[in-house]
């Protein structure tokens, strides 16, 4: 329990994707405009996430590697990721028009979102089980979605003040998005 | 034999994939306005942005709504919109389809530039520098900005002169209008076939220094023109299309030949 927890607080915190590792930075500026969206794209990448890791797991663990063609593992959970964002879009035209048309472009680019690919492979990489890659995608969602909620609610803020002209949008999130990374360097370290 | 394991797998990964996204599709396919397609068949297909929507099924979308009037499509002609207003069940708005003209017919090969220009190749970018490498400053500056715009491929490059507008081509969508730096092409009737290939606003003296077929403001035109459809203004012939009979008097009385037929 002890242990599952700690992954849980490490991929959230310590290892944060976005803020640490440098993942999933495309949509990480392009939907942090408002919170609701922001929000929406974190769980919508985090539903993602979850599928694609499983079924990436289960697909390297019951058909890669009894037929030893691990070194298929990119090209086959591009494909399991490819189809899933795709099942998902669906999903959502049909069941949340809304949310479909506020994530607009960024929600087929979930595809090459690189956290995702990221995910599964670490996976397979650190050796994780069914249950530690359950928590391990989890925290990887999770901690993306707080990057973008983090992220969005102070551009929401950056909008009403009064900031230099040549800083507008842009490139005062670039600044602001690097004094957060440092913000997050302090978690470093901790096990 | 190795490779076939490899290509088994993924080639049945993608079929069971592709199958489950097919199935899927069918589950969640979502009922469209029937009207939609409809409509976005009819119009041109070019997205050229000209009615103010974001392309074709973008106005196709507001005509559902019902946020918009038809005719707004430049590029598609009078039947296209009756028919469109027919299956919207609201009246047709259509109005008198347009064709571009290039208001400059004059010499601009090297023997009338100003100096060497060795910019980038763009009418844009010319123009910036001193207003173009062209003597006439109202004049074309033959890189073809406009080609370039046109999204209907009805412009062409012609060396040494202006470039040509393909009539049959145009659908009067006005994007070289806005494209061109020296706004030198306008919007004329379609049934008008008569207009004044220059824009100069300069007195005579200048205009007969940089060019040999630029408008020198002498009025011959004006008192020909058996409705009064021209009239003199800074310099410049003006043609008032409300009145033009399409008679052609003002084109052989033109001294210097500036006023021109389109093709």
């Amino acid at each position: 329990m002890k242990e599952i927890l700690l992954i849980l607080l490490g991929t959230i915190f310590v290892n944060n994707f976005v803020f640490a590792r440098f993942l999933g930075t495309c949509p990480y500026i392009g939907v942090s405009k408002k919170t609701s969206d922001s929000l929406s794209m974190g769980i919508a990448v985090l539903f993602v996430l979850i599928l694609a890791s499983v079924t990436s797991w289960y697909i390297h663990y019951f058909l890669l590697v009894p037929l030893k063609i691990e070194y298929l593992q990119t090209i086959v959970f591009i494909l399991v990721i490819a189809s899933l964002v795709q099942l998902v879009e669906m999903f959502l035209l049909k069941t949340s028009p809304g949310l479909y048309n506020a994530l607009g472009i960024y929600l087929p680019l979930i595809t090459t979102n690189c956290i995702i690919l990221a995910v599964a492979i670490l996976n397979i990489r650190q050796e994780h089980n069914i249950i530690i890659t359950l928590i391990f995608t989890l925290g990887a969602g999770l901690g993306f979605t707080l990057a973008l909620v983090l992220m969005s609610a102070i551009r929401e803020r950056l909008e009403l003040s009064d900031i230099p002209e040549s800083l507008k949008s842009e490139p005062i999130a670039f600044l602001t998005a690097g004094l957060i990374a440092i913000a997050f360097l302090g978690f470093s370290g901790i096990n | 034999m190795t490779f076939i394991i490899p290509l088994g797998v993924l080639g049945l990964l993608g079929l069971a994939m592709g199958i489950g996204l097919g199935l899927a599709s069918k589950k969640f396919a979502v009922q469209t306005d029937p009207r939609l397609a409809a409509v976005i068949d009819l119009l041109p297909g070019a997205n050229c942005g000209a009615c103010g929507f974001p392309g074709c099924s973008g106005y196709a979308r507001a005509l559902i709504s019902g946020n918009t009037k038809s005719g707004l499509c430049p590029a598609s002609g009078e039947e296209t919109t009756r028919k469109i207003a027919e299956i919207l069940g609201i009246a047709a708005d259509v109005s008198q389809k347009k064709v571009a003209v290039i208001k400059c017919g004059g010499d601009i090969s090297s023997k009338r530039h100003k100096g060497a220009y060795e910019g980038a190749k763009t009418c844009l970018s010319s123009s910036l520098v001193g207003g173009g490498h062209i003597m006439c400053d109202y004049g074309c500056l033959g890189f073809g900005d406009c080609v370039s715009a046109c999204p209907f491929g009805a412009i062409e490059n012609k060396s040494g002169k202006p470039p040509e507008i393909n009539t049959e081509k145009c659908t009067g969508c006005g994007i070289c209008v806005k494209t061109c730096p020296k706004n030198l092409i306008e919007l004329i009737p379609s049934n008008k076939y008569y207009y004044v290939a220059c824009s100069s606003k300069d007195k005579a003296k200048i205009v007969k220094q940089v060019c040999d077929s630029g408008c020198i403001g002498c009025g011959i035109c004006a008192r020909k023109c058996p409705n009064q459809a021209l009239s003199i203004e800074n310099n410049l012939s003006k043609m008032d299309y409300e009145k033009c009979l399409n008679a052609g008097e003002c084109l052989k009385a033109c001294p210097k030949k500036c006023i021109k037929t389109r093709k």
